[in-house]
């Protein structure tokens, strides 16, 4: 099937080296191909994740769910990931933030490999304009890996309109897939009234640049933090 | 793309052409009874600078300005160093994300 290497390429979110010390996350993260082509027709995938840093440099994320629906096939479970958050720099301490991602993501289908992905995580604000570079990589791990590196890299350029509306734009590239998709999107965050408690959400939808990348792909998220 | 480390050189550059942080202008914010002292604080503009924000509060609060981009939790009796600018002259806001309707002040950037 074609479609499988396209599919669990990607997560489509460009993560943030900035770690907010003693903040806790719920997640709900998700996506859907609207291509009506029998390699991406049907495809989506959704995770629910809970995260806490521990410290100003560290945040652990723990991936509870995480669901796949394969285009022509029926939707199944794939399994868990731990994923870590490494804060290096203060925010605007340098020409940019830097960090680093690390996980681990342990797969329950059977034939279907455990998985390392690493790499770094660019930030650098403007004034109300943020700027976001992931260049990471991912390789199989376990019974059954495939001893290849497969690279991918996300940029995400928004404008603080104001901290609960943050249009911008989001691009993805896949080069093994030969997959690029870029499109708007829209963020914010919500303060609770009365609480340390906050709602975030981001919804956009890319579109693909090439033929071989998915037509369009809507991205949603939603998060609830709390200290 | 075999060689992932390749992009850690300019990172690291970045960092070393950028090392003198510590001999940045400091400006000190106190929050008090979920209100900030000064509420005005006036800066240079085109110049980086460090604002040091110390909660004297028995409850956490959280820096925020929408205006420069920065967020940042202040635990309670502790103080944190928030990294700004540089900015263009003009006026930005800030204010506590947990107490919005007392803590609230600005930079007048000039
Ligand atoms: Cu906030």
């Amino acid at each position: 099937m074609v479609a499988t290497g396209v599919v669990q390429a990607d997560d489509f979110i460009v993560y943030s080296p900035h770690v907010l010390a003693t903040q806790s996350e719920i997640e709900l993260r998700g996506y859907g191909y609207g291509d009506p082509r029998a390699d991406f027709n049907g495809g989506n995938a959704a995770e629910l994740s809970v995260s806490h840093a521990f410290t100003d440099w560290w945040k652990p994320e723990i991936y509870l769910t995480r669901y796949e629906k394969e285009p022509g096939s029926g939707g199944r479970l794939l399994g868990y990931e731990f994923e870590n958050t490494f804060q290096f720099t203060q925010p605007g301490e340098y020409w940019a933030d830097f960090g680093f991602l690390a996980s681990y993501e342990h797969q329950i289908v059977a034939g279907k490999p455990d998985a390392v992905e690493f790499g770094p995580l660019v930030e650098k604000t403007v004034g109300r304009f943020t700027h976001r570079f992931n260049a990471i990589w991912e390789k199989q791990v376990g019974a059954g890996a495939g001893g290849k590196y497969e690279f991918r890299y996300s940029y995400s350029g928004t404008y603080a309109v104001s901290a609960a509306f943050r249009p911008g734009i989001e691009a993805y590239a896949r080069p093994a897939d030969d997959a690029y998709q870029a499109g708007p999107i829209v963020a914010g965050e919500w303060h609770v009234p009365g609480t340390t408690s906050s709602l975030e959400y981001r919804f956009g939808v890319v579109l693909g640049l090439n033929a071989a990348a998915p037509r369009r792909t809507w991205l949603t998220q939603v998060e609830y933090e709390f200290f | 793309m075999k060689h992932p480390f390749l992009i850690a050189a300019p990172m690291l550059l970045a960092l070393a052409g950028t090392a003198a942080a510590n001999d940045l202008p400091e400006y000190t914010l106190v929050v008090k009874d979920h209100v900030y002292k000064p509420s005005e604080i006036k800066v240079p503009a085109g110049t980086k600078f460090k604002l040091i924000v110390r909660n004297e509060d028995p409850t956490a609060e959280e820096f925020e300005s929408t205006d420069f981009n920065r967020e940042k939790i202040v635990l309670p009796n502790s103080s944190v160093t928030v990294y700004v600018g540089p900015l263009r002259a003009g006026s930005y806001g800030f204010f506590g994300d947990f107490h919005q309707a007392t803590a609230k002040g600005r930079l007048i950037v000039e």
